[in-house]
């Protein structure tokens, strides 16, 4: 169909067929790709964390409800943006998501701009969060590249102790402990110690909160 | 008793014999002695006589022989006559008869003797003649009898013939003095000792010893006689003995035994009287004794005995059984005693100088005592003064009972009652006992004393009796006032207790209250009641009473409700996709890139969403055709009936009164009874609400309901339905907006009651209405009415939409 680059995926999970279909068919007008599941079951199974993705999810199914996928995914530690569908009289229900993290919730029919925008806040927020996640990445395979002392080493330079008192700690001579710290800027990249406490704190530091 | 009084007679035989035998030797021997004595004497009187005679035959022979001659006669004859005392006088016969010569005793007064040898001296029953013809013949000696001469005294004769060759040539006659004879011969000693008399054959007294001695005595005496033979002068010599004294002095000694022995015999008597006596009262004492030992013995109860110093001087065998210890070893004991718990001496130290001064007090004392074994027991201890016959105080009597076990059942039945109470006092029921003819309160627990304190007519109005002024009536309907004062307790007793709940308007709490009769402990007929606190319960009740009612009532609409949020669910998703679907194929057409194929292929699933709601809503069509009502026969009265039924909960939580009045003789009507009900209990519970929300006075909280028959211009014959209420009215814009559907003025109301109930109305071709009721300009409340046609059954239900 068209050509241009599709702007991201789309997740859906209704289990009406009818809505999945039409929705599908509204969002690849919009130039999304959208790769829907008719149960929350078959979403988990198959979706795929390193997509840069957003979810629309009706928050009443069979099965699996909207409100259990979400608790998956939060376990998951995914940091995929979720809007829920609503119907008639489930407004509590999609505060309760809120709460815990959805973006958002819509009504049943939709408004189309409204839908469209929320899925566009959703997918620069999920490109956010993928970049961190690479970076995360990143950094956790540096950090792998230490030894077992440079990591101990490496711990109390954060912890902004002396060269001496380092020494001192680990019961080793001045000067070894400036071999490690060497072998620690090097293998790390980098050039001063404050890309030493960028790289070693953001490892440490939780997945970034969506 | 027999054995002294048969020894007492055989002594007194004894005696007896003892004195008639030597009373009897003593006879004997005197009648030996007076024997001998007269043989002795009659050796001597016959030896003199003989004598006598041999001296007359000597002188015959002198006679004879011439040698004495009557001149020398008196003379020879001195001599032999003043030897013989008997001699007085010897006479001489010849043989002619002729008194030759004679002699006389010179001792003899002579006057005062016959002339002797006279021939025939008076008192000899011979003669003389006859007698000297006598000796003549005979030609020997003779002896006359006896005589008493006129000078009394005693003589007699002996005659010797005077034999010259055998020839009988005269007689000598002498005359012999008895007396002289007996003075003469017997000698002294043998006088003393007896009374030597001669009788003559006729048994007369001629002479004797001693002149005491008289035929005349008295006394007996002992008599011996022995004739005077061989010589014939027909006397007798009588011995009789002195024994006098002996005599007396026996009979005095047996009269002295005799009354000795009668003495002895009546002491005997007294003595064995006595002795009955004393064995009589011996037994009673025994009796007595044995009674108070065995009812000393048999009491369960000690008994101790002190002296006026707190010695022990009696414990009875309880006493030592109750304390282990032997009598000897109380008795006699002091104080501190034994039995005396050893850390409690100072306290009964403290008891027993109390005791000793009598301050004791009657009801007694309780006291711990200690066993021999060590064991203690608690024991009630009564005092008494312990008088003696003389009525002086000489100790005190203490008797001690042991109630360890009536103490231990009474702190049992203390700690049972104590236990009793405390669960009576803990229920959180009222419960109380009240006296059924003097209406006084006897009892009430803990909880009845909180919430009534001891107020009687309390109990009165929760058993459901005439309501006190002060107690404001709150039960509805329990008027069933209490007939059974006439009744017999037992059948009031029997009667099961009954159960009803009765709302407290000043405690503002509902109690359930079981009232029964029981016989109080004094026998008195009671009534008792329990009343629990229901409130919480009764709320509940309501509420769920409410629920279920609310529940019931709308249950239709609840399914209206919940299939109006299907269907909104239901349609919303074709709805949602053919929105999708529009807007997917506007911006595809926005951007040319909508080919012919998927434009027919998004229309088409557009189309077949659009089909799909179509079919929602006629499932829904259907489903609605299905909750017709189901008509049936029924009368005004029994759905009035049913109504009151069910609202009564509401209308007493919301403490509002009723009256209903139904017109008699009302037509059968068809209709939905249950429909009908709803929406009549609807109506009715819209006034109680009306008037509970606005808070109206008590005068003002009743609600009316009448069903009367009414003319309908449009319908004919009809019935009306009408409930009024005396509450504040409506606001014109509420009467504008009553039957709109989801319009309500309750905060949690829904807004359905009203419309629903005229659909109902109107399905059975009915109209309702609403009013205010004036009182010239002021609302005095509202009016809800509604009619339903006579006899209508062939219609057809048509739900009503509201508007």
């Amino acid at each position: 169909m068209s050509l241009l680059p599709k702007k991201g995926t789309v997740y859906v999970v209704d289990d009406d067929e009818a809505v999945r279909d039409s929705l599908q068919w509204l969002l690849e007008g919009r130039d999304y790709r959208v790769r829907c599941f008719d149960s929350a079951e078959a979403f988990l199974s198959r979706f795929d964390p390193r997509e840069v993705a957003c979810l629309i999810a009706d928050i009443r199914m069979d099965g699996m409800s909207g409100l259990e996928l979400q608790d998956r995914l939060l376990e998951r530690k995914s940091p995929l943006p979720i809007v829920f569908i609503t119907g008639h009289g489930d407004v509590p229900m999609a505060v309760t998501t809120m709460k815990k993290g959805a973006i958002d919730f819509i009504e049943k029919p939709f408004k189309e701009d409204a839908l469209l925008e929320l899925i566009e806040r959703m997918l620069n927020q999920a490109s956010v969060a993928f970049e961190q996640y690479q970076e995360q990445l990143n950094r956790e395979a540096l950090l792998s590249r230490l030894t077992t002392r440079e990591a101990q080493v490496l711990q109390r330079i954060v912890a902004g102790r002396l060269n001496k008192q380092i020494a001192d700690d680990l019961g080793i001579s001045i000067k070894t402990v400036e071999a490690h710290r060497a072998n620690i800027m090097e293998k790390l990249g980098a050039n001063t110690v404050a890309d030493l406490l960028k790289i070693a704190l953001g490892a440490q530091q939780q997945p970034t909160k969506v | 008793m027999l054995v002294p009084l048969f020894a007492v007679l055989l002594f007194l035989a004894a005696i007896v014999t003892a004195f008639w035998y030597l009373r009897h030797e003593e006879i004997e021997r005197e009648e030996e002695s007076i024997q001998r004595d007269l043989g002795v004497v009659h050796q001597q009187i016959h030896q003199q006589l003989l004598d006598d005679q041999d001296v007359l035959l000597r002188l015959t022979r002198e006679i004879v022989h011439h040698e004495l001659t009557s001149a020398r006669f008196t003379y020879q004859m001195a001599s032999p006559l003043l030897n013989r005392s008997e001699i007085i006088g010897v006479s001489w016969l010849d043989g002619n008869g002729q008194e030759q010569a004679r002699a006389l005793s010179p001792s003899l007064e002579p006057a005062l003797v016959e002339a002797p040898g006279a021939a025939s001296p008076a008192g000899l029953p011979a003669s003389s003649a006859q007698l000297f013809e006598t000796v003549r013949s005979e030609r020997m000696p003779r002896f006359t009898p006896p005589y008493r001469t006129r000078g009394g005294q005693v003589m007699f004769q002996l005659w010797v013939p005077i034999l010259d060759e055998g020839r009988y040539s005269g007689v000598l006659v002498a005359d012999l003095d008895v007396d002289g004879l007996l003075r003469a011969l017997v000698p002294s000693d043998v006088a003393q000792r007896h009374l030597i008399s001669l009788i003559d054959e006729q048994g007369r007294w001629l002479a004797g010893t001693s002149g005491m001695a008289s035929p005349s005595r008295q006394r007996e005496l002992l008599t011996q006689t022995m004739a005077l033979s061989p010589i014939s002068t027909r006397m007798l010599l009588r011995g009789e003995g002195f024994r006098a004294s002996v005599g007396l002095i026996g009979n005095t000694l047996v009269w002295m035994v005799l009354a000795l022995s009668a003495l002895t015999v009546w002491t005997l008597f007294g003595s064995w009287r006595h002795m009955q006596r004393r064995t009589q009262i011996q037994r009673a004492l025994e009796r007595e004794t044995t009674f108070r030992r065995t009812m000393e013995n048999s009491m369960p109860t000690g008994m101790r005995a002190m002296d006026r110093e707190g010695r022990i001087t009696y414990v009875n065998p309880s006493f030592c059984a109750l304390t282990g210890f032997a009598e000897h070893e109380l008795v006699g004991h002091l104080p501190p005693f034994p039995y005396w718990p050893p850390g409690r001496i100072e306290e009964n130290t403290r008891l027993l100088q109390q005791e000793l001064s009598g301050r004791t007090p009657a009801a007694g004392v309780e006291v711990k005592l200690m066993r021999r074994d060590g064991s203690q027991f608690d024991a009630r201890m009564y005092v008494s003064p312990l008088i003696d016959t003389t009525g002086a105080q000489t100790g005190w009597m203490t008797s001690i009972t042991n109630i360890t076990d009536a103490k231990r059942i009474r702190d049992q039945l203390t700690a049972a009652h104590e236990r009793f109470t405390t669960v009576l006092e803990g229920l959180d029921a009222a419960v109380s006992v009240r006296s059924v003819t003097h209406g006084e309160l006897l009892f009430a627990n803990r909880s009845y004393r909180l919430w009534f304190g001891t107020d009687p007519r309390w109990h009165a109005l929760l058993a459901g009796e005439q309501p006190e002024p002060t107690t404001a009536p709150t039960s509805f309907g329990e008027d069933n006032s209490d007939d059974l004062g006439g009744l017999p307790a037992a059948e009031l007793t029997q009667a099961s207790s009954e159960v009803r709940e009765v709302r407290v308007l000043a405690l503002d709490k509902w109690f359930e209250v079981r009232t029964r009769y029981l016989q109080w402990t004094d026998g008195r007929l009671t009534q008792m009641l329990i009343a629990t606190d229901v409130t919480a319960r009764r709320q509940f009740e309501e509420q769920a009473a409410r629920q279920a009612e609310r529940a019931q009532a709308s249950s239709r609409l609840i399914t209206m409700g919940e299939m109006a949020s299907s269907v909104a669910h239901e349609l919303n998703q074709p709805l949602t996709a053919i929105a999708n679907y529009c807007s997917g194929m506007v911006s595809r057409v926005k951007t040319g890139s909508l080919s012919q194929e998927s434009l027919i292929d998004a229309l088409e699933k557009t189309s077949r969403q659009a089909q799909r709601a179509g079919q929602i809503i006629h499932r829904i069509r259907t489903f609605v055709k299905k909750s017709e009502p189901q008509r049936q026969p029924t009368r005004a009265e029994s759905i009035v009936e049913d109504t009151l039924e069910l609202a009564n909960i509401e209308l007493r939580r919301r403490n509002v009164s009723i009256q209903s009045y139904v017109a008699r003789r009302l037509p059968q009507l068809h209709v939905d009874p249950i429909l009908i009900e709803q929406v009549l209990l609807n109506l009715i519970r819209n006034a109680a609400e009306a008037i509970d929300t606005s808070g109206m006075p008590k005068s003002r909280r009743h609600v009316e309901l009448r069903v009367t028959p009414r003319h309908v211009p449009d319908m004919g014959g009809a019935i009306e339905f009408s409930v009024s209420d005396s509450g504040p009215g409506m606001k014109p814009e509420v009467q504008e907006r009553l039957y709109e559907a989801f319009f309500s003025t309750k905060a949690e109301g829904m807004g359905i009651g009203l419309s629903l109930c005229r659909s109902i109305i109107e399905s059975h071709q009915g109209r309702i209405k609403a009013e205010n009721l004036y009182n010239g300009e002021t609302i005095t409340g509202c009016r809800f009415s509604f009619t339903l046609p006579v006899g209508t059954g062939a219609e057809t239900f048509q739900p009503a939409e509201p508007s």
